[in-house]
């Protein structure tokens, strides 16, 4: 298995599936070719939903009858962190939840508790994985990604859409699209994402969004100059808003002055990460990196 | 979510911190004055404190008389004092120049104290944990004393799952170099502090400065407390003490009449914080800035595109609409679909630019063929395009 426990043939349970966002998003993703072999919602079990798929009460007992290799969460926040803890005392090897709104010193203590198990959290709040052709494992529109060669990893989820369709239309495929979500803790960080992309056969060059806030990206910066032997290409979001005015000094204290798109720009700029300077020219500055490359 | 000073001492005093005696009035009312004065007559001096959402208020000034943010004053001067703040602008360091409308002012006791503490606990993101940070000397900038006297602040992980632990609270009494009744007191106020940041869904409480009483006891003399928006759900906190928030911090996922303001022509919708920096950006990098803009969010109902699609159009300050969305979840020819119904209502002077990709965008693209808005795939054309039309 891979850094990120990702199941080469994933077999996805959806947890709220019966739910509107579940019942629509995991019709998309069957559509999209993604196996999905089970649904769990608390009382709904025996339900069949999308024709054939069967629905569980606990997540346990789907286990046990249709062992996924992943579980896609849709719960609502105030059940999510419920959820989440569900999956992983059902020892499921990845958790992708979509949830927004999940309360942060829930996030802390679900980190907490992740560290002594074996499964991975992807998000919350993020649009999920996909990988061209194959499947998708989330909510993004399927029909912007194309196969090929492209790590492709996010916080923001439109932001991700933007960069897969400038890649995909001007050629360059995807071998995976990972957003880690845009909350100030995520399960899965850029190192995570950039170590699996950098092991992957698949991955010829990877392309970072990141956004202002928090110092995710200098951390990743530093990884990239350590561990990572393919081309990087990054963009930052939100380099000519005017900085966070923060509240209280204790957030300065812990992060100094880290944090701002300059900061971010430049660390990664060191670590030999090629820079879209906008938005529009992220494909073009992967072709660009590609090109010299070779 | 930001709570004032006087709504963050209410809550900590009901995890048994100590905070010194104050009134907080709203209206300069004579019942209200009187009110004040009565609580305070035998005390030589009080503390006449702006609330707003920020720092700096002690050298702030108001915009309106130059007076500042914090004012000692004998009762005699209490009534003055109050209406200098009440309802006038206040301009701090961290403000802006704009400054912050104060709608209410805090009269606290000003209590005798001989020394000065800095406590705070907030969530340290790159270690996924909170954090306490400690310091012997309060009361004055403490990113001053980090960067000068960083033997002076202790920051002390605290693992989620288990909390703050007592021998935690022993190495903050020792720092602040305390003995006897002050050293106990001391570990009860960081415990009842800690207790209250879980029980709050507090995402920061800062007591600057944290005072040790004549009677060695630690008193809160000013506190900031931050609440998680997530977890509003469960909180305990009294539906009284949420604020009203001002324009610029609500988001439009709540309500879908806020908007955010800036000074420039553009009137600008897109969709995801990401996408909605980048754009901002990209407009800015090309020489212009938003008058106005909106987060569609990624689960617009019909209803919410209305009333965002009125906004945009009918923003007075905008020569321009921009309106670059990437359809995820949302489906674009929704958005075409509204937009043509109410630019038939409004009938807007001023050009429309549309970029839409993703989810339904071919179908959307069909419908906006014949509609008044210029239609372009690459958006840094579109911006071009639209920058153009305007300065005609």
């Amino acid at each position: 298995m891979n850094c990120l426990n990702i199941d080469p043939q994933p077999r996805v349970l959806v947890q709220g599936i019966t739910g509107h966002a579940g019942l629509l998003h995991s019709k998309l993703c069957l559509e999209y070719g993604t196996n999905i072999v089970a649904g769990a919602t608390p009382g709904k079990g025996g339900q069949y939903v999308h024709s054939n798929i069967p629905v569980f009460n606990s997540v346990a007992e789907a286990c046990r009858e249709t062992a996924p290799t992943v579980s896609m969460i849709f719960v609502p926040a105030p059940f999510a962190t419920d959820a989440i803890y569900e999956a992983i005392d059902a020892k499921i090897p990845l958790i992708v939840c979509i949830t927004e709104g999940i309360p942060v010193q829930d996030m802390l203590r679900i980190q907490s508790v992740l560290k002594g198990t074996q499964t991975r959290l992807i998000g919350p709040n993020c649009p999920g994985i996909l990988a061209p052709n194959r499947y998708k494992i989330g909510i993004m529109p399927g029909a912007i990604f194309k196969a090929g060669s492209v790590g492709l990893v996010s916080r923001s989820g439109t932001l991700m859409f933007e960069a897969a369709w400038q890649l995909s239309t001007l050629g360059y495929g995807q071998s995976m699209a990972i957003g880690i979500g845009g909350d100030p803790i995520n399960g899965t960080s850029y190192q995570d994402v950039l170590r699996y992309f950098n092991e992957d056969p698949a991955t010829k060059g990877i392309v970072l969004i990141g956004e202002i806030g928090g110092i995710s990206e200098e951390q990743a910066a530093d990884y990239i100059r350590q561990s990572v032997r393919k081309p990087v290409v990054a963009y930052i979001a939100g380099q000519t808003l005017p900085s966070n005015q923060r509240m209280g000094h204790a957030g300065a204290i812990i992060e100094g002055n880290k944090g701002t798109a300059a900061q971010k720009i430049e660390a990664l700029k060191a670590a030999g990460v090629y820079i879209a300077p906008t938005v529009t020219d992220i494909g073009k500055t992967y072709a660009q990196a590609i090109q010299s490359i070779q | 979510m930001n709570l004032h000073e006087y709504q963050a001492k209410a809550l900590l005093e009901s995890f048994q911190i100590l905070i010194p005696s104050g009134v907080c009035i709203q209206e300069a009312t004579p019942e209200n004055l009187a009110t004040v004065k009565d609580t305070f007559k035998n005390h030589a001096q009080v503390a006449v404190k702006a609330q707003i959402h920020a720092g700096g208020r002690g050298k702030g000034q108001f915009k309106e008389n130059g007076k500042a943010g914090v004012q000692l004053v004998s009762g005699d001067c209490l009534e003055e004092a109050i209406t200098s703040m009440l309802h006038n602008t206040l301009v701090t360091k961290q403000t802006g120049a704009e400054g912050q409308k104060v709608n209410a002012v805090y009269v606290t006791e000003v209590l005798h104290h001989t020394k000065a503490f800095y406590l705070s606990i907030c969530i340290d993101r790159a270690h996924q944990c909170p954090v306490v940070i400690a310091s012997r000397q309060g009361g004055v900038d403490i990113e001053t004393v980090a960067a000068t006297h960083p033997d002076q602040i202790i920051r002390l992980p605290i693992n989620p799952s288990v909390g703050l632990c007592h021998f935690q609270a022993r190495a903050i009494a020792n720092c602040f170099q305390l003995t006897g009744s002050a050293y106990t007191h001391c570990i009860q106020t960081v415990l009842n502090l800690y207790k209250a940041f879980v029980a709050l869904d507090a995402t920061l409480i800062e007591i600057n400065p944290l005072v040790l009483s004549d009677q060695q006891q630690m008193v809160a003399l000013d506190s900031k407390v931050q609440i998680d928006d997530n977890a509003l759900f469960r909180s305990s906190i009294p539906p009284s003490l949420v604020p009203i928030q001002s324009p610029t911090q609500a988001s439009t996922k709540e309500a879908p009449s806020s908007v955010i303001r800036f000074d420039g022509n553009i009137a600008c919708l897109s969709n995801g914080a990401g996408l909605c920096m980048a754009t901002l950006d990209l407009l800015h990098q090309l020489g212009e800035q938003a008058s106005c803009f909106i987060d569609l969010g990624d689960s617009a109902s019909e209803q919410k595109i209305d009333s965002i699609l009125d906004m945009l159009l009918t923003d007075s300050q905008s020569k321009g609409v921009l309106i670059n969305v990437f359809g995820g979840t949302f489906p674009c020819d929704i958005l075409a679909q509204r937009l043509i119904q109410k630019i038939q209502q409004h009938r807007p002077t001023k050009p429309i630019q549309v970029r839409l990709e993703g989810n339904k965008s071919e179908e959307a693209r069909e419908l906006l063929k014949t509609a008044p808005v210029t239609f372009m795939d690459d958006l840094q054309q579109a911006i071009q395009n639209l920058l153009q039309s305007v300065s005609l």
